[in-house]
C-alpha cells in the first residue's frame, strides 16, 4: 500500500501512515482534486492556516511505464483563488515512489518564527529539520549547499526568495534527474507562495537503501502492456521534434499563423520569430557544448529537456522551453535567445513562473515602463524582483496586479493568472480552454491548435476544447503529457494498466471518467471558493480587437462557454 | 525533395501529404499537428492535399511545455 506523510507546521510534527483506500488508485490531478475538496475549505485564505499544500505522485508512479514519475503539486491558489494542480518533471516523483509515498500533505502555519526542510533520509525516515541557515537563498545556491551536506543521490523540491516573500507568481522548483539543476518548475498559480507561507524551504528526498515494492494485482499483465506502450513512445519519439529539438520547435508551428503571442498579445506577426526558433537553438547548443535529448526524470523515452550554455560555454539554464521563449521573446518583442535563456535562469533561481513573469514584463512594456524589445530592461526588472525592491514586490504580485497598478488596459489574464503562449483569437478552441479550465489559462490544460484552427464553427471549437481538457486531465494523473501524446492510438490500454496495478475495472470509462470527475470536482471547488461564470471569460480585448495577422476575434459566446462542461 | 521534420524524402508527382508522411516513416495520431509550408492541415485532409516539390512538412504534438 502507498503511504502518506502529514506534516503539521503548527507544531512541526511529521506523521507517516497508510494512504486511504479510496485514494490508493488515484494520482496527480485527480488525487489533488479529491483530497482538496474533502479537506480544504474552498473559501479559506490561500496563505492562511486552513489551506494545505499537497505533493503527490501519479497513478503509475514507481512502475516501469515511461514518464510515470511526474509529480503534482496542489492547493488553493494564492494567485487564482481557485483550486490548483501544477505538475512537474524532475527526480522527486521517482524517489518518493521508492520511499513508498504517494502523498505529502503540509498543513497549518508555524506559530513561531523559523524555516524548515522536510527530509526523507536513506533509511526511509522522514523528519522536519531546521533550515534557517538557508533563509533568503535562491534555488541554485540552496541545492548546491544541500548536495554538499549530504553524500547520497537525492532530489530536491524547493522555493527561492520569491516563495519566502509570498510573491503570487512564485514557483516550486524540482531538481532534474542526473544534473540536479533546480530547473523543473511547478510554476503556475503561485504555489511557491503557499509553500513559503508554511515556512517550508525545501523537501529533500534521498535515494532509499531499501526500495518500496508495490504489490501489483497482476504484475505480468502490467509489464506486458507497459512494454507495448513504452515501445510506442520510443518509436514515436524518433520522429518527434520535442525529442530531436525540444519544445522550442513549437515556434515553427505558431510563428507563421498568428498563434505565437507578439507584443502583449497584439495579434500581430513577429517577422523575426525564427531567431528564437529551433535553428538558433541547435546552433548555439552545438557551438557551445550545450545538449538536448535529455531526460528530466529516469526512464523517459521522449527526452525533451536540454542544457543551454552562454557564449563562453558556461552552463546558463536547462529545460529552456517554448512558453518561456514565446512569452519573454516575441511577446516582449525580444529576439535574443541568449537574453531569454538568462531570464529563464533568473526565474528558476528566484523561483518564479516564467509565464507569469514574462506576461508581466509585456504589460510593463505596454504601459511604457520599458521599451518594446528591451531585454536589458527585463533583466533589470527581474533583478529588482530578486533584490526585493518595492517595485520588485509589485512585480511579484503577477501580471494582473502590475497591469492594474500601471493603468494598463490590455491585461492578458484569466482567473487573475497570465495566459500561456498561444493567441486565443487564432486558436479559438485553446481560447475556450483558457476561459473555462478550472486551472485558468494554463499551457497544459488542453490546447487545440491545429484542430479548430480554421473558423470551423464555434461548436467545433468548444467540442475540441472539451475533449482535450478531459484527455489532459486524465493524462496529468498518469504521466508526462509528451509521452502520453504518443500513446493516443492505444488509450484504452491505460484502463487495463490501472486494473493490472490496482485491480478493478479495465473498461476505458474508468480512465475517461477520471478526467470528467476531476474537472467537475475542480469546478465545484472553484464555485464554493466564490468563482463565477464571469471568471470563465477571456479579457475583453480578445473579443474586441481583431488580430492584425488574421482578422480573427475571439467570438465564442458566453452561453457556449457556460455549457462546455454539461457532460 | 520533400522535408518531413528532419528527414528528406524524394518527391513523386501526385504525392499527398499522407503519402509523404508515410514515406518518411513518421506516423500521426489524434494528437498530431500537421503543418505544410507553415499552414495547418487538418488530419482528415492529409490524403486529399497534394504536395508540390520542395514542400516542408512539420509534424508536432498538440501540447507544449513551460
Ligand atoms: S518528455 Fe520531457 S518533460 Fe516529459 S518526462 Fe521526458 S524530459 Fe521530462
Amino acid at each position: 500500500m502507498w503511504s502518506k506523510v502529514i506534516v503539521d507546521m503548527k507544531n512541526q510534527t511529521v506523521k507517516r501512515e497508510a494512504l486511504e483506500v479510496e485514494l490508493q488508485d488515484l494520482g496527480g490531478r485527480a488525487l489533488i482534486a479529491q483530497y482538496l475538496i474533502k479537506n480544504v475549505p474552498p473559501d479559506c485564505d490561500p496563505l492562511g492556516s486552513e489551506n494545505q499544500l499537497i505533493f503527490c505522485t501519479t497513478i503509475f508512479a514507481g512502475s516501469n511505464l515511461t514518464t510515470a514519475n511526474r509529480m503534482s503539486v496542489g492547493g488553493k491558489s494564492p494567485l487564482t483563488g481557485g483550486i490548483k494542480e501544477s505538475n512537474v518533471g524532475g527526480y522527486a516523483g521517482a524517489l518518493l515512489a521508492e520511499h513508498g509515498v504517494k502523498l505529502i500533505v503540509v498543513k497549518g502555519l508555524p506559530e513561531t518564527k523559523g524555516l524548515w526542510q522536510l527530509h526523507f533520509d536513506r533509511e526511509g525516515n522522514v523528519s522536519l529539520e531546521d533550515a534557517e541557515g538557508y533563509e533568503g537563498l535562491n534555488n541554485y545556491e540552496l541545492v548546491n549547499r544541500i548536495h554538499k551536506s549530504l553524500d547520497n543521490r537525492l532530489a530536491t523540491i524547493s522555493i527561492g526568495a520569491a516563495g519566502e516573500r509570498l510573491y503570487k507568481c512564485a514557483s516550486i522548483q524540482v531538481s532534474e534527474f542526473a544534473s540536479n539543476h533546480p530547473s523543473r518548475a511547478a510554476a503556475r498559480g503561485g504555489l511557491g507562495a503557499l509553500m513559503g507561507s508554511k515556512r517550508l524551504k525545501s523537501i529533500i528526498i534521498e535515494k532509499p537503501l531499501n526500495k518500496f515494492t508495490f504489490n501489483y494485482n497482476d504484475k505480468e499483465r502490467f509489464n506486458e502492456i507497459s512494454k507495448k506502450l513504452n515501445r510506442m513512445v520510443a518509436e514515436g519519439a524518433k520522429n518527434d521534434p520535442f525529442h530531436n529539438i525540444g519544445t522550442i520547435a513549437t515556434i515553427e508551428a505558431t510563428g507563421a499563423n498568428g498563434v505565437l503571442p507578439v507584443d502583449n498579445f497584439s495579434g500581430k506577426l513577429f517577422p523575426k520569430y525564427a531567431e528564437v526558433g529551433s535553428g538558433t537553438f541547435l546552433t548555439n547548443l552545438s557551438n557551445r557544448g550545450g545538449r538536448n535529448k535529455l531526460a528530466c526524470q529516469p526512464g523517459c523515452a521522449v527526452q525533451c529537456s536540454n542544457e543551454y550554455r552562454d557564449k563562453s560555454g558556461e552552463y546558463l539554464t536547462s529545460g529552456l522551453e517554448y512558453e518561456t521563449i514565446a512569452l519573454f521573446g516575441p511577446n516582449c518583442h525580444i529576439s535574443d535567445l541568449d537574453a531569454i535563456a538568462m531570464m529563464d535562469r533568473m526565474c528558476d533561481d528566484l523561483g518564479i513562473d516564467t509565464i507569469e513573469a514574462a506576461n508581466t514584463m509585456a504589460v510593463c512594456m505596454e504601459s511604457g515602463v520599458l521599451n518594446w524589445g528591451d531585454s536589458d530592461g527585463v533583466i533589470k526588472l527581474l533583478k529588482e524582483m530578486t533584490d526585493g525592491t518595492e517595485f520588485g514586490y509589485l512585480l511579484g504580485g503577477g501580471c494582473e496586479a502590475v497591469g492594474k497598478s500601471l493603468g494598463c488596459k490590455r491585461i492578458p489574464t484569466v482567473k487573475h493568472q497570465a495566459i500561456a503562449g498561444y493567441d486565443p483569437r487564432n486558436t479559438k478552441g485553446t481560447g475556450v480552454t483558457y476561459a473555462t479550465s478550472p486551472m485558468g489559462a494554463d499551457h497544459t490544460a488542453g490546447l487545440t491548435m491545429g484542430r479548430a484552427f480554421e473558423d470551423t464553427g464555434r461548436t467545433a471549437q468548444a467540442y475540441a476544447s472539451n475533449k482535450l481538457q478531459v484527455a489532459m486531465c486524465f493524462a496529468d494523473c498518469m504521466m508526462c503529457i509528451f509521452a502520453f501524446s504518443h500513446m493516443v492510438p492505444e488509450l484504452p490500454l491505460l484502463a487495463e494498466l490501472m486494473a493490472a496495478m490496482y485491480g478493478g475495472s479495465s473498461e476505458y470509462a474508468r480512465v475517461t471518467g477520471l478526467g470528467v470527475k476531476t474537472l467537475l470536482t475542480e469546478r465545484a471547488f472553484n464555485k464554493a471558493a466564490g468563482l463565477t461564470k464571469e471568471d470563465d471569460r477571456l479579457p475583453d480585448f480578445f473579443y474586441n480587437e481583431p488580430s492584425p495577422a488574421t482578422g480573427s476575434r475571439f467570438d465564442i459566446n458566453d452561453h457556449e462557454l457556460d455549457v462546455i462542461f454539461d457532460f | 525533395m520533400i522535408q518531413v521534420n528532419d528527414k528528406k524524402i524524394s518527391y513523386v508527382a501526385g504525392m499527398t501529404v499522407a503519402d509523404a508522411i508515410e514515406a518518411s516513416g513518421a506516423t500521426t495520431s489524434a494528437m498530431t499537428i500537421v503543418l505544410v509550408n507553415g499552414k495547418f492541415i487538418s488530419l482528415d485532409m492529409l490524403n486529399k492535399t497534394a504536395l508540390k516539390d520542395e514542400a516542408t512538412i512539420k509534424l508536432l504534438m498538440l501540447i507544449s511545455g513551460g
